[in-house]
């Protein structure tokens, strides 16, 4: 039997226009179109390694695996890549705030045969295994994936390469990865949530503290917890104060506080 | 996951050259681009969320995603339509997570109420708004295959596939929303007529 089509209202579309003129969504102000843009290239372009500068968010994580890979040097790769030689040495300079992160939700409630996404993908694990089971290997297989579009898959592998490798920076930076992929990908806030806290538990002041942090934020706007939300990106200026992370946490910060029945950070 | 297909209205066009130079990192291109694309987005994310404060947040969501996946557009259709099928997946996502939170949180849509309810005299973007408020008063299923159909002009086939439900359930979903939608029209039309 075939499908037969719809038709369409030609009232209704004349009502309902698509373009770039105003409306429905409201209007909005000039500069504020440009902070949307420029936060959507600074995650956005992250994810292009000729054009990585400095400290970017969201995609830190898996970027920051790919170097990995490249460099087969956890911190040493780490570092130059993730903050700009000038930013790094204010950071190390800098004393360690006397405000420490919060108390992180207890890392067991990640279970390790929990699935983590809506279609895993075994074969991939096993493969990956089979290649190697050094980390390096096992996160450039990961990449690869993730660079296929095969996220629960690449999720699946750096959660591989956590529990083989515990307590490593391959680990580490595995465990933001994938906490990354189930926020972004994966549509799972409360997965990030957990993995992001875990990740902060273990390295409270982590290579990737500031990327933790700040994917932690997101995970908790997606949970809708403003609260904890703004506790977060509190956090986040008082440990990075000078950081351009610290700038847009400001922003969010000031957003929430402007919404209505929102609770004062 | 939800695929859009492309589809046969997507007419081939020459590839916008910034689209190559965004996908290489070229943060100028992609800012050109993004500032042309985001009224768009923003109105269709408008029709698909019943909420202007969740607007802005899912639209970043959507600039990010344009963004990363700028390196995948194949020039198979045009820019606006690849940019629509990004933002109907993302959107949808959006909305989905947080359908049932909203629903016990929430029971109107008071700043869309606030400004329809402006000084200003009726123009085209009065007008728009005034219109999404009949898509709020839709359930949510229904508004999507209405939008979906209706505003991005996808296909029956794409509506059922991009939904992940049945044809007939997404023929059923938009008999209903326009059945409703035709209602408020021709409620409404007798106060437009002078």
């Amino acid at each position: 039997m075939t499908q037969p089509e719809l038709e369409r209202d030609p009232e209704l579309l004349a009502r309902l226009p698509l373009d770039r003129h105003a409306g429905p969504a409201h209007r909005l102000l000039k500069d504020r179109a440009g902070a949307m843009i420029e936060r959507a290239l600074d995650a956005g372009l992250q994810a292009v390694p000729a054009t990585s500068r400095g400290v970017r968010w969201q995609a830190v994580a898996s970027a920051a695996a790919l170097l990995l890979v490249l460099t087969g040097s956890a911190f040493a790769a780490l570092a130059p890549w993730l903050r700009a030689p000038q930013q790094t040495a204010a950071l190390e300079a800098r004393p360690v705030p006397a405000k420490k992160h919060v108390q992180s939700p207890a890392p067991a409630r990640v279970e390790p045969g929990e699935p983590l996404s809506a279609a895993p993908e075994p074969r991939a694990v096993e493969r990956a295994r089979a290649v190697s089971s050094e980390p390096d290997d096992l996160l450039q297989a990961a990449n690869r994936l993730r660079a296929q579009g095969r996220f629960a898959a690449a999720a699946d592998v750096y959660k591989v390469v956590y529990e083989q490798h515990p307590g490593s920076t391959s680990a580490y930076v595995a465990e933001i990865a994938r906490a990354s992929l189930e926020l972004e990908h994966l549509a799972e806030p409360r997965h990030a949530r957990l993995l992001f806290s875990r990740a902060l538990h273990e390295q409270p002041r982590g290579a990737l503290d500031i990327e933790a942090r700040q994917g932690l934020a997101l995970a908790l706007r997606d949970l809708g917890d403003a609260a904890a939300e703004a506790r977060m990106l509190s956090e986040l200026i008082a440990a990075h104060p000078d950081s351009p992370a610290a700038k847009r946490a400001q922003a969010r910060v000031a957003e929430l506080a402007k919404k209505p029945g929102s609770p004062q950070p | 996951m939800l695929m859009l297909l492309p589809t046969d209205r997507e007419k081939l066009a020459p590839p916008d050259p910034r689209i190559a130079r965004a996908a290489a990192g070229d943060r100028a291109a992609a800012q050109a681009l993004l500032t042309e694309l985001l009224p768009r987005v923003r109105n269709l994310v408008r029709y698909l969320t019943r909420f202007d404060n969740d607007v802005d947040d899912i639209t970043q969501l959507v600039l990010v995603q344009l963004v990363r996946s700028f390196g995948s557009y194949r020039g198979e259709g045009t820019l606006e339509a690849w940019t629509d099928r990004i933002t109907v997946r993302v959107a949808l996502g959006h909305v989905r997570k947080r359908r049932s939170r909203e629903q016990q949180t929430r029971d109107a849509a008071p700043e869309l109420r606030a400004i329809s309810g402006s000084s200003e005299q009726p123009d085209d973007y009065s007008q728009r708004r005034e219109a999404v408020r009949w898509l709020d008063q839709l359930p949510a299923e229904q508004r999507e295959a209405v939008v979906l159909h209706h505003v991005v002009g996808l296909s029956a086939p794409e509506l059922a596939e991009t939904l992940g439900i049945a044809f007939e359930t997404a023929r059923s979903r938009l008999r209903l929303g326009m059945g409703k939608l035709r209602e408020q029209l021709e409620h409404l039309a007798p106060k437009e007529k002078p």
